[in-house]
């Protein structure tokens, strides 16, 4: 149908189309061979033709359209993924740094990066194209232990609640992270689309 | 006070914890326990500050964005603490394990067999 757009193979084939008519027309009784009747047949035959090559063209041109929106979807949903593959490599390098501030009990910088952190994975849970892996349960508890001890860091410094487990936020980090660098290798490597 | 809706989740907590049925984890902090749920989680805490004792709960969505805390003084609170701690000691001993550890030790004593270990057999090297 596309080859319809293309006005020289269009003319083409409707020369062939009237030399066929006109052939046809060669063996219509004689009593009906009259410059009437051969203008009647090929101007029928125009008409259709042109109905039949404007329809064609409408097929063709919504084709490329569709076509050209799936383009754009695919290249959309790449980008997306782009940008969550680098908001994960983000989130991840972000993971040692806390881990270095709680170590060298520097809470006010620790807190500051949990948010960030805690801040990034909830973005990424507006990315529809990643909607299968940020639903993911894993996900979501990752996202619940950030809030919980960045809470929990958060009445430390302040003073309303003792007691707080560092090495506890380091290890959960530590899973954390393990986890992040999965779903960003799943991400970058796996058959995600 | 606790609202009617979550009075009904604490609720099912606490008798779901009962029948050993919730995996408590402990939380960053040494006295708070927490339990994920597909869509979000549950913290239960007790604590002591200035001579006072608290016990608290939060319960959070599945971005961790907090829909409910609520923190019960003990002395000026007592109805609603005692309540929450119910949940609290419920979340404790199935973390601990009290039941299983206790129930495995009578299994053991009322065996016929030596229990316990000579100082030298504790170690596997």
């Amino acid at each position: 149908m596309k080859r319809f757009r293309d006005p020289v193979f269009a003319l083409i084939v409707y020369g062939i189309g009237l030399i066929i008519i006109s052939f046809g027309y060669y063996f219509i009784p004689n009593d009906l061979k009259n410059i009437v009747n051969y203008i009647s047949i090929t101007g029928t035959f125009s008409s259709v033709y042109g109905i039949l090559v404007a329809y064609a063209q409408i097929m063709s041109v919504r084709e490329t359209a569709e076509n050209t929106k799936l383009k754009i979807e695919k290249s959309n949903k790449r980008v997306m993924k782009i940008l969550s593959v680098s908001d994960l490599s983000k989130a991840i390098k972000i993971i040692p740094e806390i881990q270095n501030y709680l170590s060298a009990d520097k809470d006010e910088s620790a807190l500051m990066r949990l948010k960030d952190l805690k801040g990034i994975l909830l973005n990424l849970k507006f990315i529809k194209d990643i909607e299968e892996l940020t639903s993911d349960e894993k996900f979501v508890d990752a996202l619940n232990e950030l809030s919980i001890h960045s809470a929990n860091l958060s009445k430390a410094m302040m003073g309303t609640k003792t007691g707080l487990n560092k090495s506890k936020i380091i290890s959960d980090l530590d899973n954390i992270e393990n986890q992040l660098n999965e779903f960003e290798g799943y991400l970058k490597y796996g058959n995600y689309d | 006070m606790i609202e009617k809706k979550y009075r009904d989740l604490i609720d099912k907590l606490i008798q779901k914890s009962l029948m050993k049925k919730v995996s408590w984890n402990k939380s960053s902090r040494e006295t708070e326990y927490y339990v994920h749920f597909k869509k979000g989680s549950f913290t239960v805490d007790n604590w002591v500050n200035d001579s006072s004792v608290y016990v608290d709960f939060t319960l959070r969505n599945a971005n961790g964005i907090e829909i409910v805390s609520q923190t019960f003084e003990k002395e000026s609170n007592p109805e609603e603490f005692n309540y929450l701690f119910k949940l609290y000691k419920a979340a404790e001993e199935s973390y601990i394990k009290v039941d299983e550890t206790i129930s495995s030790i009578i299994n053991e004593l009322d065996e016929e067999d030596t229990v316990g270990k000579d100082e030298e057999d504790v170690l596997p090297f």
